[in-house]
Parts: structure tokens; sequence; C-alpha cells
């Protein structure tokens, strides 16, 4: 099992993954460091050569080209700054993106179904998208509020005196080191209590308004919304206390900023430095204090960094759960299928082991036979037959094809022999036939309109004005549920496997259409293994075997004279 | 212009409107207290005086109280115009789910509750907080050039004012130009995000088909080729920063600080520095730009959702029963008498006449599309009949007495959303002082009270969110348990049974089969094993009724 990893090889690991933009984005720090100085210049030079000016001096010409040419330097680096960050970005984002994709496709899909949750998915791209906004707005406006101060102070100091801007010096410490950290794990906490309070009333506005017919139906409505606003006044309470610190901190910034104005004509009045100097000096200050703005998100942020980072490091280094066996399996024909007292169990996500999914299932199933296996939601059916695909091993027993443990097999190989449709569509968001191939690459267009014909699909294809180009939308959103579903079961055939499984895949079809496409489907391609679950009773008939599971159990076993609707039906209402 | 006006006159409430000026009050007060203290250095420029000092400093302080109060202020004044909003929102859900079905209300839930919890955080964020601030931003150079014209030189001051508008022309074109590219940045960003979700969202399927190398190389290419487009997009849009911000300090700041050393003779020393600090509050619009685009754009966007939702009116329409309402037959349940109704697309219900004794139990069958579901609705008290007499329960149905009409009768859906809590606390949505001896009785007349035996808390088991943990099956018998728990004695069922697996079907029919006679049960279905529980069955065809099987 992997530990946790200590904060040093949190980074380092983090650093080795986005190495190449770590040059951009100190290009684009030096670039904010020197619009952020220029700035200053600027404000500083405008006012102390006015004020040179109307004291006697006589630099006009040299004066406008000075600041000419700091307006325009100051926006070169604006835009060098800008271009780079953007950069800086986009790449730390493709580069952590590919990465993790890389690390986790080929743990799914234990990755995924073992924790049954899908929560795992939605928290990793919101990891990856936090950790980019330390790279693309956290780390230079930070360092540069840092450095700059650190330049700025320095600078005014040793060609001014000190005695000058000491004051200066002092106000903008508490800016960077002190008003940035007032309350700010307070803060956190307190914006993340809003976020929960915001969760429970998301929630509670949820049941509202899809449970509308219950809540109209029994005259609940009054109670409903007098709840609703109860949660709202939570979510007011909470946030307050993070906005008012962040007025706090406007509040301080100015006064500050004002302040340090005011000390330097102060300051400078009781010494000999020259009016002119004075006046830049103070237009500067003013200005000094822009640079602190960001600071305070930061510090929050990066908690939050660091956790995702660590989140997405347990992610890339968790062992896969099965692994490649060391045969290429290979099937010119349909092979025997055998369960030998499977039993097996999910984990909690603490790791600890669930009470048995599926407990001790014996199940043969012959070359080339049609197996059905009914049982209710839950029932352990699915479970049983993705160990077929190996999702995952067995805690106990052995899964076997043709006499051989499915272990012994490179992942790959048992997948193209052993293909599955579900109940669940599962198609990318593209064209009908980038779809098609995802399982067989090399499939021409006359082997897809082959599939899409035993599918019962091709007709409806042929009619839409883009073919099979025609896109299908994220998760099939364009085609019928209907469509959805033939489309995957042609996609499973176009792999032409020797073992299919069927996992509810009439669910969206009518009758009519369900007992086509088994028509066609027997009439495919005879050399198939073939095992169907389902939780309907209908065309039970042309199995060879038909299993009922409960609980994890198989309770009855037979040919179909044995295993009738009837007798289906009598084991459940005996039961219940 | 007007039209805009209407529309936030609309969404906004009085109570929100004000906090949007006061918010802006407290912007302009914090810059004015700023201007003064930068007017007070100026004077402490021209005679060191430790009044005016203390003077810089108050103001100084004043400055940053006011900016407190603007973002506390503002804070408060959304959460509580988001509270008004969601009110507002849920009680026109409410108007709307029991009127005819208009063309305005098909709002799927998904989107009502983003608008309910999203779009109203957006809207006050934008209207309470950041509205108010940008148009006192947006007025604060004015004042302070009005200022320095009136007080230390009409020529600085009014010739600087001639060209501030060029400031808002001029945020205006860096908007409509830096708006253009950040959409297509966005849309592009969006792009690789929806492939890399989508992606994510398939991982199984592509593992299991063998293609993770492919879409990770895919993923590499297309990433790699999408950022290029975009930075090559960017590198062009963005001179736009470079010619806008030495525009700014350019044109502004050589400007007044040339305008200040020809007016010399006019202006004192401590004058001209306070001129020059000024300056500074001359970019004050151009601190509220980039809330735009993350506020402003995402408020005004929500505002129009909201708004439009809101403006969708419930079309309740007039019965066009008799003046004088009759009572019904005292025998009889539900009586129809030559009903119709039509959702706007044609009539639905065609002189339809029904009667429904006490006790009985009817069926109900026919084509989608013939408007059984309307029927259930009249019969609900959820849906107006248009013309003809209903009685429920020997009550008229009347436009005014829908909601006394709702409580005559519970229903079971075709499929029942339970509520986060307990089941316990599902149950008593129907009853609210139901005893837990009264609520297992109902369980155990649904047939589920076995089940709810087994699980770990019994009746306090916590469902979870959109009922996670239990079946739809399940969950169908715990809307019949409290159907009956509601004392209602009329019950409808709406496909009971459509979505469930086939051990709860059976129960659930085993349920129905064994219901108290005394209860009146009307329901819509077409399975076999349920239209045998019923007395009489009807098939409802072109908008009327056929009875087609006779109690025998």
């Amino acid at each position: 099992m992997t530990s946790s990893p200590t904060l040093r090889e949190l980074v380092s690991w983090l650093l080795s993954i986005t190495k190449p933009v770590h040059a951009p984005l100190l290009f684009s720090l030096a670039c904010r460091i020197f619009n952020l100085l220029l700035d200053l210049a600027l404000f500083g030079l405008a006012a102390g050569g006015v004020v040179h000016l109307l004291t006697g001096g006589d630099i006009f010409g040299v004066l406008l080209t000075a600041i000419v040419v700091i307006a325009l330097l100051k926006a070169s680096f604006y835009y060098l700054e800008q271009f780079s960050g953007h950069y800086v970005a986009f790449k730390a984002l493709e580069l952590l993106r590919t990465y993790v994709f890389a690390k986790i496709w080929p743990k799914a899909p234990a990755f995924v179904t073992h924790s049954r949750s899908g929560d795992v998915l939605t928290s990793l791209t919101r990891d990856v998208d936090r950790i980019e906004v330390v790279y693309a707005h956290t780390f230079a406006p930070v360092v540069s509020a840092y450095v700059v101060g650190a330049i700025a102070m320095v600078t005014a100091g040793t060609w001014f005196g000190w005695d000058l801007v000491w004051i200066v010096g002092v106000c903008l410490a508490v800016a960077l080191f002190i008003v940035p950290f007032v309350g700010t794990r307070y803060s956190l906490t307190a914006t993340q209590e809003t976020l929960a309070a915001r969760r429970d009333l998301a929630h509670h506005i949820t049941d509202s308004v899809f449970g509308v017919n219950e809540v109209i139906g029994y005259g609940r409505e009054s109670e409903r919304i007098e709840s609703m606003d109860a949660l709202g006044s939570t979510v007011s309470r909470l946030a307050r206390r993070p906005r008012d610190l962040a007025a706090f901190r406007r509040a301080a910034k100015l006064t500050l900023s004002l302040m340090s104005a005011a000390s330097v004509v102060w300051l400078g009045l009781n010494s000999t430095t020259s009016l002119a100097i004075i006046a830049g000096l103070t237009a500067a200050s003013i200005r000094l204090f822009e640079g602190p703005r960001g600071i305070e998100d930061s510090v929050g942020y990066l908690d939050h960094s660091l956790a995702a980072a660590r989140r997405l490091w347990h992610m890339s280094n968790a062992p896969a759960r099965v692994e490649d066996g060391p045969a290429e399996l290979t099937l010119a024909t349909a092979p025997t299928i055998e369960f030998t007292d499977v039993s097996y169990a999910y984990q909690a996500a603490d790791g600890t082991s669930l009470p048995d999914t599926i407990s001790g299932v014996d199940l043969s199933i012959k070359a080339g036979g049609h197996a059905i296996i009914v049982g209710r939601s839950g029932s352990g059916k699915s479970t049983l037959v993705q160990l077929l695909q190996r999702y995952d091993d067995p805690r106990e027993g052995t899964v076997r094809i043709n006499g051989v443990d499915v272990s012994e097999f490179t992942l790959d190989s048992l997948r193209r022999s052993v293909v599955a449709v579900s109940q669940k569509s599962n198609l990318l968001a593209t064209t009908i036939a980038e779809n098609l191939r995802l399982g067989a690459p090399d499939a021409n267009d006359e082997e897809m309109w082959e599939s899409l014909a035993v599918a019962g699909l091709a007709e409806e294809v042929r009619t839409m004005p883009d073919g099979l180009a025609t896109h299908t939308g994220q998760n099939g959103s364009a085609l019928s549920g209907g469509q959805v579903q033939r489309l995957c079961l042609a996609r499973a055939l176009l792999m032409r496997p020797r073992v299919l499984i069927l996992d509810e895949f009439t669910a969206n079809l009518n009758a009519e259409l369900e007992n086509e496409i088994r028509a066609a489907l027997t009439a495919w391609d005879a050399d198939v293994t073939i095992i169907e679950i389902t939780h309907r009773l209908r065309a039970t008939t042309q199995a060879d075997i038909i299993a009922v599971m409960d609980r994890g159990r198989i309770v009855l076993a037979g040919d179909p004279a044995k295993v009738t609707v009837d007798a289906i039906e009598e084991l459940f209402s005996v039961r219940a | 212009m007007a039209r805009e006006r209407h529309q936030q006159e609309s969404v906004i409430s009085p109570q929100g409107r004000r906090d949007t000026k006061i918010v802006g009050g407290f912007r302009l007060a914090s810059a004015l207290c700023f201007a003064l203290a930068v007017i007070s250095i100026g004077n402490l420029f021209d005679s060191a005086g430790q009044t005016t000092l203390v003077r810089a400093i108050v103001f100084g302080i004043l400055a940053g109280a006011f900016a407190f109060g603007e973002i506390t202020w503002g804070g408060r004044a959304a959460r509580r115009e988001e509270q008004r909003l969601r009110r507002s929102l849920i009680t026109q859900q409410h108007a709307l789910a029991t009127a005819s079905h208009g063309p305005n209300d098909g709002m799927e839930p998904a989107r009502l509750v983003a608008l309910m919890t999203d779009n109203t955080e957006r809207v006050t964020e934008f209207r309470q907080v950041y509205l108010g601030a940008t148009l006192a931003a947006i007025a604060v150079p004015f004042v302070i050039l009005t200022y320095i014209g009136i007080v230390i030189d009409p020529v600085v001051g009014f010739l600087v004012m001639v060209l501030v508008p060029l400031i808002p022309v001029g945020i205006r074109g860096f908007m409509m130009l830096f708006r253009k590219a950040s959409a297509e940045s966005r849309a592009k960003r969006g792009q690789l995000s929806n492939l890399y979700l989508d992606a994510i969202r398939n991982l199984n399927t592509i593992r299991l088909l063998g293609a993770g190398q492919r879409i990770e190389d895919e993923l590499s290419r297309q990433g790699e080729a999408n950022r290029g487009a975009i930075m090559k997009l960017l590198a062009g849009n963005q001179i736009v920063i470079i010619i806008m911000d030495s525009l700014f300090s350019l044109v502004l700041i050589c400007l007044t600080a040339g305008l200040t050393v020809w007016r010399s003779d006019h202006i004192s020393l401590g004058q001209a520095l306070t001129i020059m600090l000024l300056t500074v509050l001359l970019l004050e619009p151009l601190q509220q730009v980039a809330g735009f685009f993350y506020i402003g754009m995402g408020g005004i966007a929500s505002q129009k959702a909201i708004k439009s939702y809101l403006g969708a009116t419930p079309t309740t329409t007039d019965l066009k029963t008799a003046a004088a309402v009759s009572t019904g037959d005292p025998n009889l349940a539900i009586e129809f008498a030559d009903v119709s109704f039509d959702h706007g697309r044609g009539e639905v219900l065609r002189h339809l006449d029904l009667a429904v004794p006490y006790g009985s139990r009817v069926a109900i069958v026919g084509p989608s599309g013939a408007g059984k579901s309307t029927l259930m609705g009249i019969i609900q008290g959820t849906l107006p009949p248009q013309g003809g007499h209903v009685w429920v329960a020997g009550q008229p149905l009347t436009a005014d007495a829908l909601s006394a009409t709702r409580t005559l009768s519970a229903s079971v859906a075709q499929s029942t959303w339970m509520f986060t809590g307990t089941i316990a606390d599902n149950l008593r949505i129907a009853n609210t002082t139901a005893t837990d001896a009264q609520m297992w009785e109902a369980l155990e007349q649904a047939h589920v009270a076995d089940e709810i035996r087994r699980m770990p808390h019994g009746l306090d088991t916590h469902l979870g969110e959109g009922a996670a943990l239990i079946s739809g099956g399940q969950a169908q018998r715990i809307s019949l348990a409290r159907a009956l728990l509601s004392g209602r004695r009329i019950i409808l069922l709406d496909e009971p049974t459509s979505h469930v697996d086939i051990e709860s079907e059976a129960r659930i029919i085993d349920a129905i089969a064994q219901l108290p006679r005394d209860l009146t049960i009307v329901m819509i279905t077409h399975r076999a094993s349920l239209l045998r529980l019923a007395d009489e069955t009807y098939e409802l065809n072109a908008g009327s009724l056929q009875q087609t099987q006779k109690a025998s």
C-alpha cells in the first residue's frame, strides 16, 4: 500500500510533472516585477518632475521622454507577463491532465467501480484545476509583491535616506506580513463552512424542486419555504465573517497607503531632501500598496492546492488492482465459461472489506451457449459478469474460459474477446463512426454498416444527414435512448467477440425492436457465447441456462423447462 | 434602455435596489475621503502643520472605514436579496405546478435548481456588490476633476475632464475587444475541458475496449493543437493591452503633468503634488474592468434567466362551470360531467363523463398522449378543468378551491422523489403528527415494513440525496405507505410499477390487492396483473372514456 508522501516529496513530484513550464513561469514573474517597478517609477517621476519644473528646474524634454519610454516599457512588460502567464496556465493544465489520465486509465475499471462512487472522477478534474490555479494565478502575484516591496524599499532607502522612508517601510511590512495573515485560518474554516451550508441549501432546494408533486400534493409548500429560508440564513451568517475580513484588508491597505504618503511629506520637510524627490517618493509610496493585493487569497488557496496535490498523488501512485497475465487470449471459436465457487466483496473507501456481494457462485456455460442471469437490482448479477472481464479478481474461487483462469491472460487480449454491452450509455462525444471504432480501430465503413445492421440501427443512421459522421453529443444526448443502446451493441459486435455480455441491453427498447434485434443476433454469428443479464422475464425461452440470483447467490438454475416464469415468480412471492 | 430598466425592476426588490445605491455611496465616500487625505497631504507640502498631518491621517482612516462599509454592506445585502429571490422562484414553481401547462413552464428541474442556487448568487453578487461600486467608480474621476477645476485651477481640472469621457469609451472598446478574445479563448478552453471530462467519464469504456493509449495520445495531440491556437489568438488580441495601458498612463499622466506645469503661475507646489496624487483616483474605473467578465456578464445572464422564469404567467383559466355550484352525487367519490381540457395544443379531454363510486377500484388505460395524466391532474386538483363540472368527494371543483381539492386524494406517481432525511421524515410529509406505530402500520400495508426493519436504523435510516440507498421499488412502496398515512380516502396510482424490478412489482401488486376496501382507487396502468385488481376498466381514447370491463 502507498504511504503518504512528505511535503518535500509531494512538491518535487509536482515539479517533475510541470518542469516544462518553470522557465516561462519565471519569465512571467520577472515581467510582472518589471511592470510593477516601472509603475512606481512612472508615478514618482511624474510627480517629482512636475515639482522640479515648478521649482525652477529645466528638464521638460528629458522628463517627457523618460515618461513616454517608461510608459511604453511598462505596457510591454505587462503584455509579456499576461502572455507568458496564459502560456503557463494552459501548458500546466495540459501537463497535469495528460499525466493524470495516463496514470489512471490503466487502473480502470476497478479504479472507478471499486469505491462504487463517481466522486473520484469529479474530484480528480477539480483537483487538477486547483493546482493549475497555483501556477497560473498565485505564484507570480505573491512572489512579486514581496520582491517589488523589497526592491522599492532598498532602492529608496539607499538613494534617498532611510530616515525619509522608514515609516513607509513599516507600513509596507504591516501590509505584507501582518494584514494578509490576520484571521486567515479562521476565514478559511468559515469559507469551508459556508460552502457546506450552501451544499445543504442546494440539497434542500433539489428536494423541493424534484419533489414538487409531493410538496404540493400534501400541502407542504409554506413549510418547505420556511426551512429553505432557515438554511439561507445560515449561509448568510457564515458568509459574513470571511467577507468582513476581506473588507478589513481593503480598508487597511487604503489607510496604510495614505499614511505612508503623509509620512514621506512630513519627514521630508523636516530634512534637507529636495522637494522634487519628496513629491516623487510620495506618489510612488501610494502606488506601492497596489502590489500586496491577492496574497491573502493565496494563503488559503495553498492549503487546498496541497490537499488536491496529495489526492492526485495517491490516485496516480495507487497500485492497479489487476495486472496482465502472461498469455494472449486468442479464440477461434466460442469458448466455455465456468464460475467455480466465486465470492467477491467490494471495499469501503477506508479499505475495509464490505459484506460479500457474491458468495459461492457456481455456473457453467457451454461453448456457444446462451445464459440468462435474472435477479433484482443489487443481487450481484453485474458484479459477477464483471469478474469475467477482470474488473477485479474474486476473493475466492476461479473464473475460467475454456478451462483457463482469466488471470492467465493479458487484460487487453481478454477484453478483446469478452465484450460487454451495459445498460448505461457509454458514448464519447464524437461521431458515430469514431464511437464504433473505439474497440476496433481498423474497421472499415462496410464492417461498421454490417454491425449497425445487426444491431437494428443501420436504417436510422442512413437517414441521418451526416450518416456515420453524425455527432452523438455528450453521453449520446443527440440520439434517443434506444439508439444509444443499439449503437453500443453495434460497437461490441464490430469487435467480433467470442463472448458477448448483454447487461440489461434492452432496457431502452420497446418489445418489437427487442425481438427484431434478438432475431438478428441469433442469425448473426452462431459462434459466440452469450451471457445476458436481465430483471425482466421476457424471452427466456431461447436460453440454454437460466440462473436466478438473489443477495449474491444463485438460488435457482437450470434450463428454461425448469426455470419458468412461474417458477421465478413463485420464488419471489414465497420469499416476500 | 427602458426595457432594461423594466427588467431590472421586476427581478430585484426595492430593498435590493436601495442596497445597490448604499454600496455605491460607500464607495464614493471612500474615494472622496481618499481625495481629502491627498489634498491634506498637498497642504502639508505647502506648509507643514501638525493639524494638517492629523487631518490627512483621519481622512485616511475614514477612507478605509468607508471601504470596509462598502464590502460588508454589499455582502450582507446580497445574501438578503438572494433569500428574497429564492422565495419568489419557489413560489413561482408552486404556482406553475398547479396550472395548465403553458409554453413557458417546461423548465427542467435541474435547471430550476441551478436558477435557485448558482444563478441567484450570481445576480446578487452583481447587483448588490459589484454594480453600485462600479457606478461610483465611474463617477469618481468627474468628482475629483470638478474639485480640481473649482478649487485649484479651472484649466487643469476641466481640460482633463474633457478627456475623462474617453475613459469609459476606452474601457468599452477594451471590453469589446477583450470580450471577443476572452470569449474565444474561453470557448477553446471549454472545448479542451470537455474533451478531457468526456474521456474521464468514459474511462471504463475506454479501458475495456482497449483504447486507453489511443485516447491518451489523442488528448495530448488535441491539447497541444488547441493550446497553439489559443496562444496565437491571445498574441494578437492582447496587443490591445499595450495600447490601453500606455494610453492611460501617457494621456492621463502626461496631460495632467503638462497642464500643471503650463499653469504653474496659478498653482502652488502643494496643489501640484495634490493633482499628481489625485491621478491615482482617475484610474479607479479601471479596477472594476476585470470584475466585469467574472461578475458582470454572469450576473446579467443569470438575471435574464430568472426574469424569464418569474415572468412566465401560469395559465389560470376561468372555470366555465355554471355559476350556481351544486353538490355532487353523495355516493360518488369522483364525478366528471362534460369535462374538456386543452393544454393549448388542441383538446385532450372532450366532453368527458366519469363516475367513480366510493370504495371502487377503477383502472384507466389508453395510448400515451391520450390525456391519462391530465385526467389524473384534474382529480388531484393540480390542473383546473376548463369546461364542465367536476366533483371530488362531493365537493365541486372550482378555480379558487383547487388547494382544498388537493387535500382529498393522495397519489403514487411513476417514480417517487425521496427527500433527504430519514424514512420517517419522508413519511411525515404526508402526516406531520404520525406516530411510529402508525408509520409501521402504513409500511406493513405497503409491504415494505420487513425490508425497513432489516435496515440498520429502521425508520430512522437516513436515505441520502436522491434516495441512493434504497431501490426504486422500495421508494414506490414507501410512497404508497405515505399515501395511506395521509388518511385520504382516494388513492391515485399513475403507472406505479413501470420502473421497478420484478420482486418489487410483485409486492406492490400484492399490497394494492390487500388495501382496505373502503379506499377508492384510481389507477393508470397497462400491467395485466394490476388490471385484474380493477372493478372497472376504462379506455381513454380521443379525449373520451370507453368502459372496457365491468365489475363482475
